[in-house]
Formats: structure tokens, C-alpha cells, sequence
């Protein structure tokens, strides 16, 4: 099966869970269009648009297209979307619970020891670029920029 | 009129705004000569910032940034043959065969006197053309508007890419994302899910700032270890504007035509400078003289293109600033934050807020003015800037990215919302899935589902309604037109695929 045929399963699927969710929603109004008609139309060309995706790829008859662009391979694909997961969940983990600036530092020293910068570029990135946000938007635009571990050292 | 000029130059001629405006200069040339970073991402960037801002600072940022962004990105085009902004692409082989010949000088000069024209062109069209037609549009009601928001819509289908289906996959995905929250009329939540945060539906810098920043950061991990650094740029040793008078001579009539398809192609919802700069490169090579030299290092396609692509950039701010409807994936940004900061865009914004816009329009002509000088300067010091590792870059980019989402509300769930939207649009940039038109779909979704509800109830549901007024027959003449022309595109796009395959079973 080529690349569009997956990809319109998962449009077609993804409409239908729209359409039957906003099925849900209240449709009498007193007054104008009901709430649920605009979702539910976006959602059902969203199906259509799905399903015709999958007609054009089982249609299609030139050489195979697997969703990879020439560029990339499937593993670089897999291990960079894995290291951009990873770093999303140290963000959204660790956000709160230990503060901005170990976060950051964390988050620039992965990207920058994964993309191969030099160790000692890296080294001072790592630490003056987190500091430095830190203190322009919290000092300057007032974005509360949580401190987590470092509450004790940074000032208010 | 005159009363509005004069307290717009006092208006913008104070500390705050042009120090934006020069700020907004810097930050778009740095950005728009380092190649893989393009001036939607600059914009989608900086909006946090404008957060933080008076109105005019604010959008003399955007206007500034954005027009050197697309300005720098020729800067790589030539020197490495790497477009620095998708702008530069049309004509990326043509400035670096220039340079193969040993004038670099000729095609960055050539390309940045273009650029600067082209945006002085545009900005003139936007200031005379913008307050006509708003005097013009206020007699609009819910019917126009309806018909404008889907006309608007329907060309971005129609321009983006040479697939209508997956332009209009986009665009509805936008669309649907609209409808996130809690229905304005009614109250009703839709699309929520229990999501507490979602009531008040998803809030668009953080979708930009995915789908335009962080979405290269994802793409630059999964390139990683088979990217290749960039070679080092060829020295300049001569003057750049020195050789430029006998160009500008012989070629004078390119540059006001690139210019007037720029501003043209510019006003189209969608459309933008990166499709002005082809459409420029390829009718200066079809009404060329010595059309074979195009390819092998001529300035005249450079004149015409680089022209086109940043009048193309002023053009898009008229449907903007008008109507409300963006021209490009910039102006749509710039729309979001012209509404944060209660500057509403349509035609009252005109009559109420005149000062202001006349001052948004002389930082217009302001960027296009002062480009030269940072252009030549960002010229000069373009191999220093091209040496910046992407290893470094990239890391504080994502920092940037996410301190800016969280900045909005204060809140992790714009972090989340902006990490998702990263990972969504890079994925469909892999499948080939043009990003605008989701853009433009949740910028203009709430537009079209409003103005129809009004319509509907001012028409007691009689359809017929929506083709009575003169002016909405015509705008909706012209959007069904626009979908026959859709529906005859995909019909001949599969014609030619069958004439190969029979082709090819043949031999």
C-alpha cells in the first residue's frame, strides 16, 4: 500500500471520531444555525476527503511511495522523531518540577550533543543561553518563568 | 488625510517604534540568510514578543522582520546555492551561476535594489489602494463578508501546490481547529473533550510557533547525522551596487513589472511572495529578449523575481489590513496580533484607528528604505553569519519557541500545544501536505462560521439570499469559478498520468 493510502485511512478515521463527537453536541438553538452543523460538515468532508485519498492511492501506479522523501531513511525519521518525544516530555515534565533553567540547559545540551556541535561551544550555550532567557523574560517582559530547584538562589 | 500623515510620523518617530523597527531589521536578516529558517518562522517568533508591546512597536516588528527575512534569504541563494526563505528559490540557480562567474557582488546587488524597490512599490499600492477600497468595503454586510472569508479560502486551494485535495485536507484541518472551544453564539462547547483548557478554544501563536518554528527543529533532529554543514561562501572583493546602473538601465521595465505581478499575486489570499517570485521568474524568461541566457547567469530574471517577491509581501497586507483576510502565512500571523492588540482589521480600522494605520504604513515605506543600508551591511558580514552551527542555533530556537508559548498564557498547556503542532507539521510537510492553508483555515474558520450564521438569520434561511446583493453575486460568482477552475486543475493533473502509463506499458 502506498503512503496515501494510510494517510487517508487515518483522515477518514479521524473525521469519522470528529463527526460522531460533535453528534454530541446540542443542536437546538433559539435562534441562527444549530452549533453542531459547522463541525459536523467540516468533519464529514473531512471523511470524504479521507476516503478519496484512499481511492487515489490503491489508484496509483508509479514507483513505490513509502511516506520517506529522498533525504531522510526510516531510521533517521524514527530516532530523531524519538529524540524530539523525549525532549517534549523532559519540557512538559520537568517544567514545574524543577524550573526553567535545568530544563533549558538540559534541552540545549540533548539538541546540541544530538546535532554534533562542538563540546565547548555546547558547554557555554548550554549555560549562558538558559540564563540569559531567564533574565530577559522574567526582568524585562515579567514572564513568570518557573524556578523550580533553583528557587532558592534565583531572585523573585 | 494630510492630518493622519502628520500624526503618523509623530507617532512613529519616537523611541519605541523604531527601535522595533530596526530590532524587527536585525532579527529578520540574521534569520532569513541562515537557510532552513524562513520568514514565517521569524514572524511566528517574534509574536510573543509584540505581546509585550504597544500596537505600532508591535507591527513595525513584524513589517521590518519580515521584509529583510525575505531580503537576507537571498543571501545564501547566491553565495551557496541554498535559498535562505522559500521566496528565494525561484531563482536560487540563476544568482549562484552569477557567482559561479565570479560576480557575486552583481547578483546580491542586483537582487537587494529589487527587493527594495519591490517593497517600496507595494507599500505605495497598499497606502493608495487599501483606504479606497475600505471606503468601499464598509457598505459590506454578512453576505460579502461571508462570500470574501470563502473567496479567501478557495484561492488558497487554488494556489497552494499542484495537489487541490491535500491543500483542502489542510485547510479543513484548520478549519475544524476553529471550531475548538466553546461556540460564541450558543455557548456550547464543541470539540473539548474534557479538556478544561480547551473551553477557550486554541489559542493560534503557539499553532504558529509549531507549525513554523518548531516543526524545523524536528527537522533538523531527524536530519542530523546525514546533514552536511554548509560549504564556506565565496569572498567578495569588489563594490556591491558599483556595476549596478547598466542593469537597472537595460532592465528597468522587469523591475516595474516584477514589481506590479508581485503586488498583484501578493493580494491573493494564499498566494504570497514565494509564488510571485516564480510566476515573475517565469514571465521575465517568456518576454525576455535572449531567453536562453536565463539559467546560465543573467541579472535580468533576478531583477523581475526579486522584485516580485517582496512586493508580493507589502501586497498581502491590503486583503489584511481591509478586510480581514490575510494574503500570506505572514500576514495571517500579523492579523492575530493586530486583533490582540484591538486593532480589529476591516475597513472601521480606517476611520478609527487612522493615525495608527498610516503609521503602520510609513514603517512600510520606512523597512524598504533602510533594507539598503542593512542589506549591504548583512552582505558584508554574511560569512560570519552562515558559520553559526545549526547545532547551536537550533537548541536556542527551541528555547526561544517555548519560553514564547508558555509567555502567552503563562500556562504548560501552550507548551504542549505548540509541541504537538510542531511534530503535526512536519509531518505533513514530509507527506507533502502544504501547512498555509491550515493557517489561513484557523484564521479565517471563525470568519466564514460567523458571517454565515448572521446571513442565514438576516435571510430566514433562504440560501437564494446569499446571491441578491450585487456585490455578493459577484464574490460568489467568482468563488464558485474558482472551484470549477479547482475541479478542472485535479481533472487535468490525473489526464497526463494516464498518457504517461500507457505510455510507459507501451515501450
Amino acid at each position: 500500500m502506498t503512503k496515501d493510502v494510510w494517510i487517508g485511512i487515518a483522515l477518514a478515521l479521524f473525521g469519522g471520531v470528529l463527526l460522531v463527537s460533535a453528534t454530541g453536541i446540542r443542536r437546538v438553538v433559539p435562534i441562527g444555525i444549530s452549533p453542531a452543523f459547522y463541525p459536523m460538515l467540516l468533519s464529514g468532508l473531512l471523511v470524504i476527503c479521507g476516503l478519496i485519498t484512499i481511492i487515489q492511492g490503491f489508484r496509483y501506479t508509479g514507483p513505490a511511495r513509502l511516506g520517506v522523501k529522498a533525504s531522510n531513511n526510516l531510521r533517521s525519521i524514527i530516532s530523531g522523531l524519538a529524540v524530539f518525544l523525549t525532549l517534549s516530555a523532559v519540557i512538559v515534565v520537568g517544567w514545574q518540577r524543577i524550573g526553567f533553567i535545568p530544563v533549558a540547559i538540559i534541552v540545549v545540551a540533548f539538541v546540541g550533543q544530538w546535532m554534533g556541535a562542538r563540546p565547548l561551544q555546547l558547554a557555554a550555550t548550554a549555560i549562558i543561553a538558559p540564563v540569559l532567557f531567564y533574565y530577559a523574560f522574567t526582568g524585562l517582559l515579567g514572564v513568570p518563568l518557573p524556578r523550580g530547584v533553583l528557587g532558592v538562589v534565583l531572585p523573585l | 488625510m494630510t492630518e493622519n500623515i502628520s500624526a503618523a510620523f509623530g507617532l512613529l518617530f519616537q523611541v519605541q517604534p523604531l527601535i522595533a523597527l530596526f530590532a524587527g531589521a536585525f532579527f529578520g536578516l540574521f534569520v532569513g540568510a541562515i537557510p532552513g529558517l524562513s520568514a514565517t518562522m521569524a514572524t511566528a517568533l517574534l509574536v510573543p514578543v509584540t505581546f509585550f508591546m504597544d500596537p505600532l512597536p508591535a507591527i513595525a516588528l513584524i513589517v521590518a522582520s519580515s521584509a529583510m527575512a525575505i531580503c537576507a534569504g537571498d543571501i545564501p541563494a547566491a553565495l551557496l546555492r541554498i535559498p535562505g526563505t522559500p521566496a528565494s528559490a525561484a531563482y536560487t540557480n540563476e544568482a549562484y551561476a552569477l557567482t559561479k562567474k565570479g560576480k557575486p557582488e552583481l547578483a546580491l546587488g542586483t537582487l537587494l535594489i529589487s527587493a527594495a524597490f519591490g517593497g517600496l512599490f507595494g507599500s505605495i499600492v497598499l497606502i493608495v489602494a487599501a483606504p479606497v477600497l475600505a471606503g468601499f468595503a464598509i457598505r459590506f454586510s454578512s453576505f460579502e463578508y461571508f462570500w470574501l472569508a470563502v473567496l479567501g479560502l478557495s484561492c488558497v486551494v487554488l494556489v497552494a501546490g499542484n495537489d487541490p485535495l491535500r491543500a483542502f485536507v489542510s485547510l479543513l484541518l484548520g478549519m475544524i481547529l476553529a471550531t475548538v472551544g466553546l461556540d460564541i453564539m450558543s455557548g456550547q462547547p464543541r470539540f473539548v473533550f474534557g479538556i478544561v483548557e480547551l473551553m477557550g478554544g486554541v489559542s493560534f501563536i503557539p499553532v504558529m510557533i509549531g507549525i513554523f518554528a518548531v516543526s524545523a527543529i524536528v527537522r533538523a533532529l531527524v536530519q542530523a547525522r546525514t546533514r552536511r554543514s554548509l560549504p564556506s561562501p565565496p569572498p567578495l572583493r569588489g563594490s556591491v551596487l558599483a556595476s549596478l546602473w547598466p542593469v537597472f538601465k537595460r532592465y528597468w521595465l522587469g523591475l516595474l513589472r516584477g514589481a506590479v505581478v508581485g503586488t498583484s499575486i501578493g493580494i491573493l489570499p494564499g498566494a504570497g511572495g514565494d509564488l510571485a517570485a516564480w510566476v515573475s521568474y517565469a514571465l521575465s524568461k517568456r518576454l525576455s529578449k535572449n531567453p536562453e541566457a536565463f539559467g546560465t547567469g543573467t541579472p535580468e530574471g533576478l531583477v523581475d523575481a526579486g522584485a516580485s517577491n517582496n512586493a508580493g509581501l507589502s501586497g498581502a497586507w491590503v486583503p489584511a489590513l481591509v478586510f480581514g483576510i490575510p494574503g500570506d502565512s505572514i500576514t495571517a500571523i500579523a492579523i492575530g496580533v493586530l486583533f490582540m492588540k484591538g486593532l480589529n482589521p476591516g475597513p472601521t480600522l480606517f476611520t478609527s484607528q487612522a493615525p495608527i494605520l498610516y503609521a503602520v504604513f510609513l514603517s512600510f515605506l520606512l523597512a524598504n528604505i533602510i533594507m539598503i543600508p542593512l542589506g549591504l551591511m548583512a552582505i558584508r558580514v554574511a560569512r560570519h553569519v552562515l558559520s553559526v552551527p545549526q547545532a547551536i542555533l537550533m537548541p536556542v530556537i527551541l528555547l526561544f519557541s517555548v519560553v514564547g508559548a508558555f509567555a502567552i498564557n503563562n500556562t504548560i498547556f501552550g507548551i504542549g500545544i505548540m509541541l504537538v503542532f510542531g511534530l503535526i507539521g512536519y509531518l505533513m510537510e514530509e507527506a507533502d501536505y502544504p501547512v498555509a492553508p491550515l493557517i489561513l483555515g484557523l484564521i479565517l474558520g471563525p470568519l466564514v462560521e460567523r458571517t454565515f450564521s448572521q446571513a442565514m438569520i438576516f435571510a430566514r434561511g433562504q440560501p437564494l439570499a446569499f446571491f441578491e446583493r450585487p456585490m455578493s453575486l459577484v464574490l460568489g460568482s467568482i468563488t464558485l469559478l474558482i472551484w470549477f477552475v479547482i475541479l478542472v486543475k485535479a481533472v487535468i493533473r490525473r489526464t497526463p498520468h494516464k498518457t504517461l502509463e500507457i505510455q510507459s506499458d507501451t515501450r
